[in-house]
Formats: C-alpha cells, structure tokens, sequence
C-alpha cells in the first residue's frame, strides 16, 4: 500500500491553475516505479478521494495560488477544518481531511505546496514566470515527499 | 438603493457573484446571477486539428467530462460525415449514465443533502459534507458510494475517471471485454438499492420544505431537451422537444442541428453569460429550463422499470408540470435510478462485446454539431473546419447558460421572501445561494487557485457605504 500520496490539482484549461497537475507529473514520472508513492492529478478535489487519503500515511496537495508575487512558492500544513458548503462542485484540502476523518477515523499529516499563478486565462501553456519556477517547485515537492518518507535522513541531511 | 452582494467564487476572468438589489423600503427590488463563460473559447480553439477537440474539450470540466467529450466527439462523427457502429454508441451511452450517476451523486449528497438533513438555518461551518457524515454517516458514505459506482464504470471503460480519452471521432478507441462488462453488472445491484433507500428517504422528507417548494424558482417557464420520437426520455440521442408549464407541447421534433433557429442568445450588461432563450418567444418571455426537471417533465416515460414507476409518483405533485425547482433534487434521484437501470441493460443487450467500434474517415463535411444532455442539461457544441480538417469556428451552449434566466428569476424570487432589512442573516444567505444549487451550475471550468473560492458578502447602501459584510471560506 502507498505510503504517500501526492495530489495535482487545477483546471488543464486555465492556465497557472493547472500548475498542481504539471506538477504532480513530474513526481509520477519520477516516481514511476516506487510502489510507495501514489500521484493523482486531478481537475478538482472530490469527496471520493477520502479514500485515497484514508489509505496514505502523507499526503502532499499541489495548487496554484492567487496574489502577488507570481511565482512565489509557499509550504504550510494542512489540518482537518470543516468549511461552508458551496454551491460549486468544490472542496479545498482541510474539508477533505474533515470527511476523511470521520469516513475513516483517521487522517494522513498533510501539506499544502503552491505556487502564485500569473496567469488564469483560457489556455494549456503555462505562463513564463511560473514555468521558470517549475524545477524548483518540484526539488521542494520532492524534498517535501522524502521528509516525509525518511524522516531521519531527512533531518541528518539538514 | 442598498446593495447586497454575495461573491462565492473570485475569478480572474470575470466574477460569479449574486447581488441583491434593495429599495429604500428595506424590500428586494432586483437580484443578479452573474457567472463566467468560455469567453475567447473560439479563438483558443481556432488551427486545431477537429480529430484532437474530444480530447481538449473533456478538459474543460471536472465533473462532467464525458459529456462534452460525447458531444464533441459527436460532432466530429458529423464533420467525417459517418454513423458511428451500434456498439460504439451504446458504448458511449453507457459510460455517459456512469457520468450522470456520479455528476447527480455529487449534486444531491455532498451539495444539497446537507441542507435537507441539517435545515436552511443551520450553522455553516457544520452544513457541509463533514455535518452530513456527523447527522447520517450512512447517508454520506453511500453518496461517495454513488460517486464511486459512476467514476470507476468510466475509469474502466476509459482508462482514466478524470479525463477519460476513450470516446474519439467515429466511436470509441477500444471494445468493451467480457471481464469489465461483468464488473460493471455486478455493482448494479448495491447502486440500485442505494438510491431507492434515498428517494424513499427524499420523499419522506419533502413536507418539510413547503416553503421553499414553494419559493424556490417556483414559476411558469417553458422546459426543453432531447426525447425520443415515441416521446421517452433521451440523455445520448433524440429530437428537440419544448413543452410548457401546462405540459403542452410547444415544439417537437426540432432538429438538434438547427439549434440556431430556436435559440437565441441575448446580453445582459450584468452577466458575462449570455442567456439563452426560445426564439419564437422572444425575449425574455422565450425563458426556460433544461435539465433534470425539464427532462421530466417532457418526458412520456423513462423506459426502465423503476424509473418509471418513479416518475408517475413524480408526475402527483403538481396537477401539470413539476414548476418548482426545488424538485430538481427529486428529479436527479430519478434519472439516477435510470441510469443504473439503463446501463444494465445496455451490457446485456447482444453484440456489446462486437469489436466492431469505430469508423475511420477523414473530414467531409465543413462543419459539425453534437448535441446531447448532460446532467445538468442540453450541451451543444458546434465547430466549422477548413478544407484540411482545421477549426475555424466553435460555439458551445452548456446547460448552465440554457438555465441563466431562470437563474436569476429564481434568485430574486427566493430573495424577496427570505431578504428583508439591511443585514444579511444566515439563513436567508443560505437559501439564496440553495436555489441555485438546486440548478447545480456547473463552475467547474473556472479557477480553482487555493484563495480563490472564498465566499464574500457585502450589503451597502445607495451612497456605496458598507452596511454589512460578511466573509465565508
């Protein structure tokens, strides 16, 4: 079973918001063959995926982010915190970890990574400066991913 | 005059947001749906080879991929001028239900459920999915079982439960094998007896909820969508039908490639989104509804035994048509059971393991329209290519756009019974924003950018002054 689980998410047509996806890409490339590491990219989060939450030990959500500057790269923890219900087919991290843990009883550590987004206009391509961004949103993903698999490595190395 | 303003979802191509007009009395005067369209959608677009736009399309949406990826596929049969092979179209058929059972599911569970079981008036940091799995953890725990039941029917058929890339131009890219077909039958069973559970429990509820029956988009409008020629529910293939709130036909038969001919789209300085309307009406009186309930309440019958002995319990609560849009809810429970049904018996009708599933040709037609209802309502997409397959043109109606102006009249009709004063309570917040998720919009092609989703309120008065203001999310 999939020690860590890895989640890109954002509209493939908007632009930076599809960030999370290219993201999580690169980590399914990377991570290919590693029967730990789970990835999903997916166009928003959805109350089914408390599933996959429940089955995780770490989960690592990949967004875009709006405000100033672009391409500013930001890490915080994510905790359970119940939200208001809206009218679009939307969850942000913290719902999902609240239905998780009353699905399951349970909930993975989490951690939000994002990148501030440029550009959000219809569109497949990624703007410049959060393309110039990527490599370093991905070391961060992936380091974020190995402390949270190695924990003493991890702390050794620091 | 007062303004209240209530701003769910910040986006950077436009802003959704309701407003509230109110006049020096304290009373509603006016109200406004605003949401964003595909704005520029022709020109992103334009070079594209036709063949790659089923793909493109599916991206647009989260929740209902298969339905522009179906439509735009259909559209291209017609641009290669083929007829897709049979069992490519029930293929196609089946994985389009899987879609309508996990879109509805999503709609009626894990949006609305919360404010049936847990009231109008409830505290909203608890009326959501996590309130719901507190009140009735059996209830949320078969929703997601719902959603499941859809999503992984079009994983496996499509490889993917996003965005699935099975359905192309001229069929479907693979046929179906013994062994998927066998693990679709053998959840139908579960999927079936979840929903029954819930209508009963739906039912048993509705007297709890005259008032906003009542109020609730509850008004003659005119309902179109797709029908069979025998008049029978139609979600893939059918002509064009517009009945109105006395049931009376009004259009029937209408070609679906003539859309242009009955619809018409008008600007409002208000909305990013045109708001479409029927054209021998006019303007606004040409107002109508698609989706769920439209598709009801034109519908003869479903065509699946449950299903249809639901429907005629449906058709006792008003003496003609179903006019409230509250019972959009009720009306998703339906074709719910529709669709669990119909896709059992799509697998186990003979040669849906033909391997016969696609047609090949190249573009013979300069354009294409692909028509079908989607779960929220009729979907259209329309593309014009150049002599090498190139697109030059593409338009696309989607349902959220179909049910504008119903939209916004049921928002000032819910506002003027619940929104009295100058400040904003809880509750009739809640119903505001309730009326519109018995449409279920989808918003899904918008910005999803962590920040972006916060909920803004603002009540001012004529001057521009803050009167009030509230913050959700």
């Amino acid at each position: 079973m999939p020690k860590v689980l890895i989640i890109g998410y954002g509209s493939p047509l908007r632009g930076d918001d599809n960030i999370g996806c290219h993201v999580a890409q690169m980590l399914e490339h990377h991570y290919h063959d590693d029967p730990e590491v789970r990835v999903i990219g997916s166009h928003q989060l959805t109350p089914e995926m408390a599933e996959d939450l429940a089955a995780s030990e770490f989960v690592l959500f990949l967004d875009a982010a709006a405000g100033v500057p672009a391409g500013k790269i930001q890490q915080r923890s994510v905790k359970p915190q119940p939200g208001p219900l809206s009218f679009a087919h939307y969850l942000d991290p913290a719902l999902l970890l609240s239905a998780t843990m009353e699905l399951y009883g349970s909930v993975p550590r989490a951690e939000l990574l994002t990148i501030v987004g440029a550009a959000f206009e219809l569109g497949d391509r990624l703007s410049p400066v959060v393309v110039r961004r990527l490599p370093e949103m991905f070391e961060r993903a992936h380091a974020i991913v190995e402390s949270h698999r190695h924990p003493v490595v991890a702390e050794l190395l620091h | 005059m007062p303004t209240i303003t209530i701003d769910p979802v910040t986006r950077i191509e436009g802003h959704s947001k309701i407003t509230i007009m109110m006049g020096d009395d304290g009373e509603v005067q006016d109200a406004h749906f605003h949401v964003t369209q595909f704005r520029g959608f022709e020109k992103f677009c334009e070079g594209r080879p036709f063949e790659e736009m089923p793909a493109l399309m599916a991206r647009i949406c989260g929740i209902c991929p298969v339905s522009h990826l179906i439509t735009s596929a259909k559209a291209c049969d017609m641009i290669m001028a083929v007829t897709i092979p049979e069992t490519a179209e029930k293929l196609r058929r089946v994985m389009n239900l899987a879609q309508i059972v996990q879109s509805h599911a999503l709609s009626f569970f894990h949006l609305s459920s919360p404010d049936f079981l847990l009231g109008f008036d409830s505290d909203p940091a608890t009326r959501n999915i996590v309130g719901l799995l507190q009140r009735d953890p059996k209830m949320a725990r078969e929703g997601i079982r719902m959603r499941q039941f859809g999503q992984q029917i079009i994983q496996w058929l499509g490889g993917k439960r996003v965005h699935p890339g099975w359905i192309v131009p001229g069929g479907v890219s693979e046929p179906l094998t013994v062994e998927r077909r066998d693990q679709i039958l053998a959840t139908i069973p579960e999927a079936i007896a979840i929903v029954l559970r819930t209508l009963s429990w739906f039912k048993g509820q509705i007297e709890n909820f005259r008032e906003e029956i009542r109020t609730f988009a509850n008004f003659p409008t005119l309902f179109l969508g797709l029908a069979k020629p025998d008049g029978g529910l139609a979600l893939y293939k059918g002509w064009v039908r517009v009945v109105d709130s006395t049931g009376e036909t009004v259009a029937d038969h209408l070609n679906p490639l003539d859309y242009q001919e009955f619809l018409g789209e008008a600007v409002e300085p208000w909305s990013y989104l045109k708001s479409t309307y029927y054209k021998p009406m006019g303007y606004p009186d040409g107002i109508y509804r698609v989706g769920p309930l439209a598709r009801l309440n034109l519908a003869k019958r479903c065509g699946t035994p449950l299903a249809d002995a639901e429907l005629a319990e449906f058709r006792e609560l008003e003496r003609h048509t179903v006019l409230s849009s509250f019972y959009y809810h009720y009306a998703r429970l339906i074709e719910m059971l529709f669709a669990v049904e119909r896709i059992q018996s799509l697998l186990r009708e003979p040669y849906i393991l033909s391997k016969h599933v696609r047609a090949h040709a190249s573009p013979n037609n300069p354009e294409g329209v692909g028509i079908m209802e989607a779960p929220r309502g009729t979907l259209i997409h329309h593309y014009k290519v150049n002599d090498d397959g190139l697109i030059t043109h593409a338009n696309m109606i989607i349902a959220t756009g179909h049910n504008n102006l119903a939209m916004n009249r049921g928002v000032l009709q819910v506002a003027r019974h619940f929104v009295h004063g100058e400040k904003i309570e809880e509750g009739m917040l809640n119903r505001v924003e309730a009326v519109i998720r018995a449409f279920d919009p989808c918003l899904s092609c918008s910005t999803h950018a962590s920040g972006q989703m916060a909920l803004h309120l603002e009540l001012r008065n004529r001057d521009g002054e803050l009167l009030d203001e509230v913050w959700r999310g």
